[in-house]
């Protein structure tokens, strides 16, 4: 008896079954590859670590000395069980050149001889590299996407006092180095080349481009941590966990799919409550006959749940396959820098299928609790069961001066809101996605995160590739200060009133008490620290304060008013700490020390670009011809706006969720397209008897279409202006915790309202609106005489 | 008098599974302005599909009807609709209403819908109140359409189709969900519109009903068997005399 209900429902209710269907489906492909994808990558990433021999604990120092230093403090400790280093020569931004041009690299990069290093890498067919050829290299992968670099051409790196020519002989899996989210690129050549180096660099100005690699093995962290915050000129410092982290961007596309498929779970649910409800009401005389003649609640309720439950299985079957290729081809995005091995593990996907049936399974069983208020007297009195029902119609035409079909829509909606609550939930959930995901990659390009950068604000950010050789020693402090005033001078003279500011970058050890850390310490030339944001507390004014990031101060127990050691340049000195800030560089550990207290730039680990603010507001016509001239005036620098040299700091997170926005908003569209269609469908079959009503009294079909368009016009404009609203605190919970995990608390999203607000949402609107009409057109099809079918 | 509707040698057929129904076979007929007349006949006589075919509801398979000297069968989709608007009115055997809107509503809805219909927002609203008034549903009037009786939601029916002041009102079993009561209420109405100028067609198997027309037709299998006209003016011996004529002709 279920089978031969089932397969008469299923021919009845094509398209809305259909639809159902669909969604189901999605959302178990979608949830089974992409928590697949989480797990794999998670797991991957932990067994990625053991495969290569990570140990506890890495450190990189610059400085012949400084490696000797950490290496003599490290051996002498007793909680360190191994410890494995690894010679690195640096080399600058400006140091790779492919056919006579500087190749694009986003900072400082490593070369390494393979015979020397600590850890196993791999080359793309996952074997261990073990051997490179005299005159050969391998490359990060994303290196050669970047800058087009086919393997086998030929790249030439200048470091320190020599120049070598390299034939790119592939890329490497490298678990230190690989990561999007990790900027500094590990190029791996052989000890003859890497030795050649060294031995052209033995005068001491080229000191600061040999370092050491330590690979720390420990059951005391936090005793390792403290010495080697200790030592001066480290670089790097990450404990496994912290590298394991490095790796997150790499999920960003897998958890986008995460939220799109909790997103179609949603709609499913609902689309099914809404469908179920339809159907019970649809059939209440069937209902109202069946339990006349004796058959309990829970049997009828069987009835539809084996339907429902028949479907769930079989979307979850389909969803199940869908999904092992669909989370393989993602797993290929997210695994690409990982060497995996065969997570895929089917079991994960069995258990999310089954996981969605189930929830399909108890959502049904509450849906079809509504079968329980009909009564044998439903079937006979018409589904009247002589019952007063609370007033429908909440405006009145008699009132209203708008045409009536659109005060129709509205009354429509205003008397029976519950029938339009699947929509307006499924809108808004999709334009939550597109606004969501709009606003983070326009956040993440926006000027304003500058701020979280540790930077000031700009409008220019002029790249000098050659600025650790200009002011890479003692003095350069002042050389740099010096050099930013005459640019504005020069900027001046050329009529543009500006500022011109720079930072430097040094690793610096903070102490407080027996807790010690090396932070990212940030010195301004040209600025004055009144021009960073701070979380809390004063900007530090004199040489003797200092604004530290909240999670150092966590990591130190350190609050505003303390005192904190820094070691700067061999020196021990005492910092009041005045402020707190928040900042999204090296995990969001950093201290801020004032622009008048002088240090050895000989010590600098990095500069950002120079800086310039114009000082006069000028529009953006004015704007854009002061680009033009000093693009003229600094032809050797690399010219970039604030948002495009945030977007170059940081595109992996930017291109990582531009590839996914275009998926979403497509997604939205097909989604919306379905849902409208079922919706429409189910409206053309209950409002049968009143569409024929209107057509007998005399409306025309492009009056009735209207009519149903309008409706669905005003739930999405509705769902547009929920969305808006929900999206800022959506998007903390959504968003927030990748920029968290990056070291920022205060997130102030930037809303591009252009695209946000008005392009996409207007484009799903369209399409949305546009589908409504086309189903609407079937209304063409009920004749006047249907009068008859009004219930 | 002037002929508001002609009707000749219409014919409707359906096609059920590749047979045939012919439900109208060359039916003609004519009606006057200011005439109320009633079609009887069996069940599946035709007498619904008649109804519907001449009023525009539903197409014709061959013939010609003439509304107001319009050829209808030769007007398109939305100028048929335009004329259901303007110048039919329509009245069902089920109190049809839009759920959403008032009693009031659903009457000045097609008001408002009426490009043609003269009268502003103002007018068409305070003529709604008239026709309430004059049908005794005033206080019903913001009323959910759950919340009346049968005879005042036919009642309201009745207000419906007048209010574009239409030339003729097409009435589809009027009283055939009410009781004695509200029939004799509705049918009482129907008459004093009809007294006012205005033409009603409509379709009845109840021969109290007709015996308030003026002219009753009778169709027996798509066909018009037989033509009556009241000529008395004493209501009992113009029901008898009706009676008599439909025994005549197998009822």
């Amino acid at each position: 008896m279920y089978f031969g209900i089932l397969k008469r429902d299923l021919k009845r209710k094509k398209t809305m079954n259909t639809i159902l269907l669909i969604f189901m489906i999605l959302s178990v492909m979608f949830v089974s590859s992409s928590v697949n994808t989480m797990l794999s990558v998670m797991s991957a990433t932990d067994r990625f670590l053991d495969l290569s021999g990570a140990e506890d604990y890495f450190a990189a120092t610059i400085g012949e000395k400084s490696g000797e230093d950490a290496l003599k403090k490290l051996n002498e400790l007793d909680c360190v069980s191994s410890l494995k280093s690894e010679r690195i020569f640096y080399f600058n931004e400006n140091s790779v050149k492919y056919k006579g041009k500087t190749a694009e690299i986003s900072s400082n990069g490593v070369l390494n001889s393979v015979d020397d290093i600590s850890i196993r890498i791999y080359d793309t067919n996952k074997n261990e590299l073990t051997k490179v050829n005299d005159g050969e290299i391998y490359v990060k992968s994303s290196f050669l996407e970047k800058n087009n670099i086919p393997v086998g051409a030929e790249i030439e790196i200048t470091s320190g006092g020599y120049t070598g020519k390299f034939k790119v002989k592939g890329t490497v899996l490298d678990v230190l180095f690989g990561s999007e989210m990790m900027g500094t690129p590990r190029f791996i050549i052989s000890r003859n080349e890497f030795d050649k180096f060294v031995q052209s660099s033995t005068d001491e100005k080229y000191d600061m481009y040999k370092g050491t690699i330590l690979n720390i093995s420990t059951d005391d962290l936090s005793k390792v941590e403290n010495i080697v915050s200790g030592i001066d000129g480290i670089a790097f410092t990450g404990t496994r966990d912290v590298i394991k982290l490095t790796y997150i961007m790499d999920m960003i596309t897998a958890g986008v799919f995460l939220i799109v498929s909790i997103c179609l779970i949603i709609i499913s649910l609902v689309l099914l409550k809404f469908t179920i409800g339809f159907t019970i009401s649809e059939e209440y005389r069937e209902i109202g006959v069946m339990k006349a003649i004796g058959i309990r609640n829970s049997k009828i309720q069987n009835l539809y749940m084996v339907k429902y439950l028949a479907m769930a299985i079989f979307g979850a079957v389909v969803g199940f396959f869908a999904g092992i290729p669909f989370g393989d081809m993602m797993k290929a995005q997210s695994a690409k820098n990982i060497v995996s091995g065969d997570e895929n593990d089917i079991f994960v996907n069995l258990i999310c299928s089954a996981g969605v049936v189930l929830i399909i399974a108890l959502f049904c069983r509450i849906s079809t609790r509504k079968v329980k208020k009909f009564t044998p007297v439903d079937a006979i009195r018409n589904g009247e069961s002589g019952k007063r029902y609370k007033k429908k119609g909440l405006l009145s035409l008699s009132k209203s001066h708008t045409r009536p079909v659109f005060f129709m829509a509205v009354n429509d909606i205003l008397s029976g809101f519950r029938h339009f609550a699947v929509m307006t939930v499924t809108f808004v959930v999709g334009i939550l996605m597109i606004t969501i995901i709009i606003n983070t990659i326009s956040t993440v390009q926006s000027p304003k995160l500058l701020a979280w950068f540790s930077m000031a604000d700009c409008d220019v950010a002029l790249e000098d590739k050659e600025c650790i050789d200009k002011y890479n020693r003692p003095d350069g402090q002042k050389l740099r200060s010096d050099y930013l005033e005459e640019m504005e001078k020069t900027l001046a003279e050329n009529n543009i009133p500006a500022e011109c500011f720079g930072e430097a970058l040094f690793k610096l050890s903070v102490q407080k008490g027996d807790k010690k850390t090396v932070s990212l310490a940030f010195i301004g030339s040209g600025t004055t620290t009144d021009q960073y944001a701070y979380i809390d507390g004063t900007p530090p004014e004199s040489v003797d304060e200092i604004a530290i990031s909240y999670i150092t101060a966590d990591k130190l127990n350190v609050k505003i008013g303390d005192t904190v050691t820094v070691k700067t340049g061999g020196e021990n000195e005492e910092f009041i700490v005045t402020a707190l800030f928040q900042c999204m560089n090296n995990m969001g550990e950093g201290i801020r020390l004032s622009e008048k207290l002088p240090m050895d730039f000989s010590k600098v680990l990095g500069y950002f670009s120079y800086q310039i603010k114009f000082t006069d507001n000028p529009s953006d016509t004015e704007q854009n011809e002061r680009y033009d001239i000093i693009k003229k005036l600094y032809p050797d620098y690399k010219f970039r706006t604030a948002g495009e040299y945030l977007d170059y700091t940081i595109s992996g997170v930017a291109g990582a969720m531009s590839g996914t926005k275009d998926f979403i908003i497509l997604m939205v569209m097909i989604i919306n397209i379905l849902v409208v269609v079922l919706m429409e469908k189910s409206f053309l079959t209950k409002e049968r008897g009143e569409i024929a009503l209107m057509k007998a009294m005399g409306f025309k079909n492009h009056t009735l279409i209207a009519w149903q368009t309008i409706r669905i016009a005003l739930l999405m404009a509705a769902a547009v202006i929920i969305a808006i609203l929900l999206t800022d605190p959506l998007s903390q919970l959504a968003v927030g915790g990748i920029f968290r995990t990056m070291g920022a608390k205060y997130i102030v999203f930037d809303t591009n309202i252009l695209d946000a607000y008005i392009i996409y949402p207007l484009a799903v609107f369209a399409v949305t609106v546009l589908a409504s009409m086309i189903s609407a057109l079937g209304l063409r099809s009920i004749s006047s005489q249907e009068v008859n079918n009004i219930e | 008098m002037k002929k508001i509707l002609e009707v000749t040698d219409l014919c409707k057929t359906y096609v059920i599974n590749k047979r045939q129904n012919n439900v109208l076979r060359n039916v003609s007929f004519s009606i006057n302005e200011g005439e109320m007349v009633a079609v009887m006949g069996p069940s599946g006589s035709g007498k619904s599909t008649l109804l519907y075919t001449v009023s525009g509801m539903d197409r014709m398979t061959a013939g010609e009807v003439r509304f107001s000297g319009k050829d209808i069968s030769k007007l398109k989709p939305n100028d048929l609709a335009e004329l259901r608007l303007d110048e039919m009115g329509f009245i069902f055997q089920q109190m049809y209403m839009l759920k959403n809107l008032s009693v009031m509503d659903n009457i000045l809805l097609p008001a408002r819908q009426s490009k043609n219909n003269p009268m502003t927002s103002k007018e068409k609203f305070e003529y709604c109140r008239e026709l309430m008034h004059k049908l005794g549903i005033i206080e019903i009037a913001d009323n959910d359409i759950n919340e009346v009786s049968g005879g005042q939601l036919q009642r309201a029916c009745i207000c419906r189709s007048m209010i574009n002041k239409p030339k003729v009102i097409f009435a589809d079993e009027p009283t055939g969900a009410l009781n004695r009561s509200s029939s004799d209420e509705v049918m009482d109405e129907l008459c004093k519109i009809n007294s006012e100028g205005t033409t009603i067609m409509l379709v009845t198997h109840d021969a109290k009903v007709a015996a308030r027309c003026t002219r009753v037709l009778y169709i027996v299998d798509g066909n018009i068997k037989g033509e009556y006209n009241n000529t008395e003016s004493d209501m009992r011996k113009r029901e008898r005399s009706l009676n008599n004529w439909l025994l005549e002709m197998g009822w």
